[in-house]
């Protein structure tokens, strides 16, 4: 390809990003990882062996401690609470994205029923997963 | 034997981090190995389950355990109480020099490996909307409020998050520098122990996915604190 006065055009950095933006939609588990940066765990939910594989590895990392972000009802970011690994379902809080009202911690009501959860089915989302904090 | 081993050449800091690296995926430490920096103390979170950091010096006499620490703005340095060796308390001053944060966060940069930050790097491309990727890429800092709570957050890179919030009609006043690190980080500087990028790819997903728990986790530095970066 060239471009004006016969010059190559160099490769458009926005090329690589629109790839990118259509791997956002992606199913599986992402890791950040030390040496690897970002770590891809893809699985076929068709295949059992790879799904039983994935459950495995997704609750090696809950018990490590590690933090599970999945996309929520309106594609809010929500922490994930539990992991149902028989049925394969992410736990996470319902309405995360709703501002909480503000109140002061004496009025907070301590008791009562548990805040609403809803899940979400492990191969329709991916998961981004970190490591336990250090602080800093 | 002695001088076959002095013979043989050391591995430089790259041979050394790709080898933790393949380590890591064999043991199933998906967050993988910190490495160590020579000259650079490696903090590593209470539960991770190797001690990677490298031989402390023996105690001198002189020297005092650490108990507790905390920068005063009035002083512009740190104030440390800690135990000597024979159990008094002492207290003194350290001082912080946002140079010398520059310097060792500059010689961090062997721990990390240049494949791993550009995987980073496309991993935050995702994340962001085209303006802040290319406000990230130009400048190495990015803008989000967040819809729970308002407050914005400027994400910079191997730098602390600051927290903002509207003052008055116009301005913006800093609540504080938000410092986290998963895995672990090299103390005196601004490095963790993941590349630059999933550092902060690591404080947008908790400040998006559960800010309070960011918050919680994170150190907040006072802005006047040289630690935060300012």
């Amino acid at each position: 390809m060239r471009g004006a006065g016969g010059m190559p055009t160099p490769p458009s950095p926005l090329k690589g990003k629109m790839k990118l933006m259509i791997t956002q939609t992606e199913t599986g588990i992402d890791v950040l990882s030390i040496g690897h940066g970002d770590i891809h765990i893809r699985f076929d939910e068709k295949d059992v062996l790879e799904v039983e594989r994935a459950k495995r590895i997704i609750e090696d990392m809950i018990r490590r401690g590690y933090s599970l972000f999945v996309h929520g009802k309106g594609k809010a970011l929500v922490r994930v609470q539990k992991f149902d690994a028989k049925k394969g379902f992410y736990i996470i809080a319902a309405g995360a994205l709703e501002a909480e009202p503000a109140q002061s911690p004496e009025l907070r009501p301590r008791r009562g029923r548990p805040a609403k959860t809803e899940s979400v089915h492990m191969g329709r989302v991916k998961a981004t997963i970190v490591g336990r904090s250090a602080g800093g | 034997m002695s001088e076959e081993v002095q013979e043989r050449p050391m591995p430089t800091y790259r041979q050394v981090a790709a080898k933790l690296k393949e380590l890591a995926t064999e043991r199933g430490e998906w967050a993988g190995f910190p490495m160590m920096v020579e000259g650079l103390e490696l903090c590593l979170e209470p539960r991770f389950p190797y001690d990677l950091r490298l031989k402390p010096k023996p105690a001198a006499a002189d020297d005092f355990k650490i108990v507790n620490s905390w920068f005063s703005s009035r002083l512009r340095c740190e104030v440390v109480v800690g135990r000597d060796a024979a159990g008094r308390a002492r207290f003194g001053y350290r001082a912080m020099n946002q140079a010398a944060f520059l310097i060792d966060t500059m010689r961090a940069c062997d721990a990390w490996l240049l494949e791993a930050e550009r995987s980073a790097i496309d991993k935050l491309a995702t994340m962001l909307s085209h303006r802040m990727f290319t406000a990230y890429m130009l400048v190495g800092a990015f803008l989000e409020t967040s819809k729970r709570s308002g407050v914005t957050y400027m994400f910079r890179k191997l730098r602390p998050t600051l927290a903002l919030r509207p003052d008055g009609d116009e301005g913006m006043r800093i609540l504080c520098g938000l410092c986290l690190h998963p895995v672990g980080y090299y103390a005196g500087t601004w490095a963790g122990a993941q590349t630059p990028t999933d550092d902060m790819v690591a404080h947008l997903l908790m400040m998006r996915g559960d800010e309070p728990k960011f918050w919680a986790n994170a150190n907040q530095h006072h802005p006047s604190n040289p630690a935060c970066g300012l």
